[in-house]
């Protein structure tokens, strides 16, 4: 059964966009992701206009960071100050974010800096959980010695503040920098930015990883927000009805996810995703580097 | 239906004494319009008509002009990257052109350049100054070939057929992708290489129901457009959360 999209202007196959949404949800309950950084990619094959995609795909996110983190705040797992400082980040840098996004596409540049985007985050992430996913299943044998407090230039910065609920005393920059640069990739990529914020907040900020899930998922909701209505006022390319069929699909596929992954063991598990990330990564790589069929083609049309 | 009505009005045309002139042409289409709903998979329709001369018959079809940029990509390092464009300005987004029999046969260069007839006499304005002929010649061959791929530009002859000596009909199709707007539909009936008939109407294609009125909204209140997009994302978010709590 067809349906032609009112934003994207094209007609798709509704199955295939809910089966899409089933799927990658389905991945993000497993692996407890936000499926962004897969959904995204996958759209722009099906032949959705990437600027389209990425937008669509912000407020879809706004949809599945809500249902996370309710579940996360019941459990007292959400650190709200931490929070507001990496969402205040996470405005500005959304906010440059989608003012780049339409210069770039003035400019004919936005397909390849998406793509390129994804191309570099996708593989250091790969790469990364590739590593993580061999050695942790090394550590299980040998474990290794693990540093819990180290001290660096970061300490250093001013504007230190307390967060309580994350055992921190810490200069409100870091968490609003990393706000920043999740913000740019939101807008840019149409990812939450969970895969780059979650590390960060564990590794250069060292906040507990019980509260790390809940906390990015808040500022998620809101950063994926403020791009949803900035795509909306400055390229209307927000597909209401493709998100609508992308989450009813998503919150289906993530449920069962979740009970799934709850059954599997960890690092085979984390090896496959990571396998995956790369394989986008590859797909998305080798359409830059190979000869184009048509060297021509006709720009998105202006509005 | 469709054929009902066109059977209908061939009988019409037939029953129907002809003026004694010997020029009269009429046309007419199997749909006033082309509707874009929600189920929309692209659109055909039929244009038929009756020429007393039974002459030579070329059908023009023009999308609404719009501002088209192409783009040529280079490989620059390991990469292909878009280094130069051309903004071609009001080229029609959609052109089709059918005929009884090829162009050559009975159309003289004059008559295609007056008439706008052909890919060579689209005559379009460049915007800004792109010196080089060859250039603007290789962009405006790139536009016309990727609009033929996309299925919004051909030409063909042999696509009107008459039936009889003076029914003819043709076939237009709109793919899925067609740009919304009034299209301008040019029939001509030729003898001996002249031009001694032509009409002309329009056929409005135009989103229809909730894609219009979701097109709409999106574009005229924007903002109210990105704020419910994200309250409805909420409450399908919330929903989803309270509905699965306790399976």
């Amino acid at each position: 059964m067809q349906i032609y999209l009112p934003i994207a202007e094209i007609s798709v196959n509704i199955f295939l966009i809910l089966g899409m949404g089933g799927a990658v949800g389905f991945l993000s309950g497993v692996f407890g992701v936000g499926g962004g950084f897969l959904m995204t990619p996958i759209l722009i094959f099906i032949g959705i206009p990437p600027a389209v995609a990425v937008a669509t795909e912000a407020n879809q996110i706004v949809a599945s960071s809500v249902s996370g983190v309710l579940a996360h705040w019941k459990r007292g797992n959400v650190d709200f100050k931490m929070g507001f400082a990496l969402l205040f980040g996470g405005i500005i840098g959304s906010s440059i974010g989608v003012g780049l996004f339409s210069f770039l596409r003035d400019l004919g540049q936005l397909d390849l800096v998406i793509k390129l985007s994804y191309v570099v985050f996708l593989g250091i992430i790969g790469i990364l959980m590739l590593i993580e996913s061999f050695n942790s299943s090394q550590r299980t044998k040998k474990r290794g010695l693990v540093k819990l407090h180290t001290h660096n230039w970061m300490h250093g910065l001013p504007f230190k503040t307390r967060f309580r609920r994350s055992r921190l005393y810490i200069s409100a920059l870091l968490p609003i920098s990393i706000g920043i640069l999740v913000g740019l990739l939101a807008a840019i990529m149409g990812v939450g930015g969970g895969f780059i914020m979650v590390p960060a907040m564990i590794y250069l900020l060292g906040m507990p990883t019980v509260i790390v899930v809940g906390t990015s998922l808040f500022q998620i909701i809101f950063v994926t927000a403020n791009v949803t209505v900035l795509q909306a006022v400055n390229t209307q390319t927000v597909d209401v009805v493709l998100a609508l069929l992308l989450l009813a699909g998503g919150v289906i596929g993530a449920q069962i996810g979740v009970r799934v992954g709850m059954r599997l063991q960890g690092e085979q598990l984390r090896g496959l995703l990571a396998l995956m990330v790369l394989g986008v990564c590859i797909k998305i790589g080798y359409d830059l580097v190979v000869t184009p069929v048509d060297l021509y083609s006709i720009g998105m049309a202006g509005h | 239906m469709k054929a009902l009505k066109y059977a209908f009005v061939c009988f019409t045309l037939l029953i129907t004494p002809l003026p004694t002139s010997g020029h009269e042409l009429a046309v007419d289409l199997t749909k006033n319009a082309v509707p874009i709903t929600a189920s929309f998979v692209g659109s055909e329709l039929m244009l038929y008509g009756a020429s007393e001369s039974s002459g030579d018959i070329l059908v023009v079809v023009r999308g609404p002009n719009k501002d088209q940029t192409v783009r040529r990509k280079k490989k620059s390092a390991l990469i292909w990257v878009n280094d130069m464009e051309v903004t071609f300005l009001n080229a029609p987004s959609y052109y089709f052109l059918a005929s009884t029999r090829p162009l050559d046969d009975f159309l003289s260069n004059d008559t295609a350049i007056i008439e706008k007839i052909g890919y060579s006499a689209l005559d379009l304005k460049v915007k800004g100054i792109v010196d080089d002929d060859e250039i603007i010649e290789d962009f405006q061959n790139a536009l016309i070939r990727n609009k033929q791929k996309q299925g919004l530009y051909g030409q063909g002859p042999g696509l009107v057929s008459y039936k009889g000596k003076h029914l003819f009909r043709t076939r237009l199709k709109f793919p899925a992708n067609v740009p919304v707007g009034n299209y301008n539909i040019d029939i001509y009936d030729f003898k001996n290489g002249k031009i001694i008939n032509k009409e002309s109407t329009v056929l409005p294609v135009q989103k229809k129901g909730i894609e219009a009125q979701v097109y709409n909204f999106a574009h005229q209140h924007a903002l109210s457009y990105g704020i419910m997009a994200i309250l409805i994302a909420a409450l399908a978010g919330w929903l989803a959360s309270v509905m699965f709590r306790k399976v």
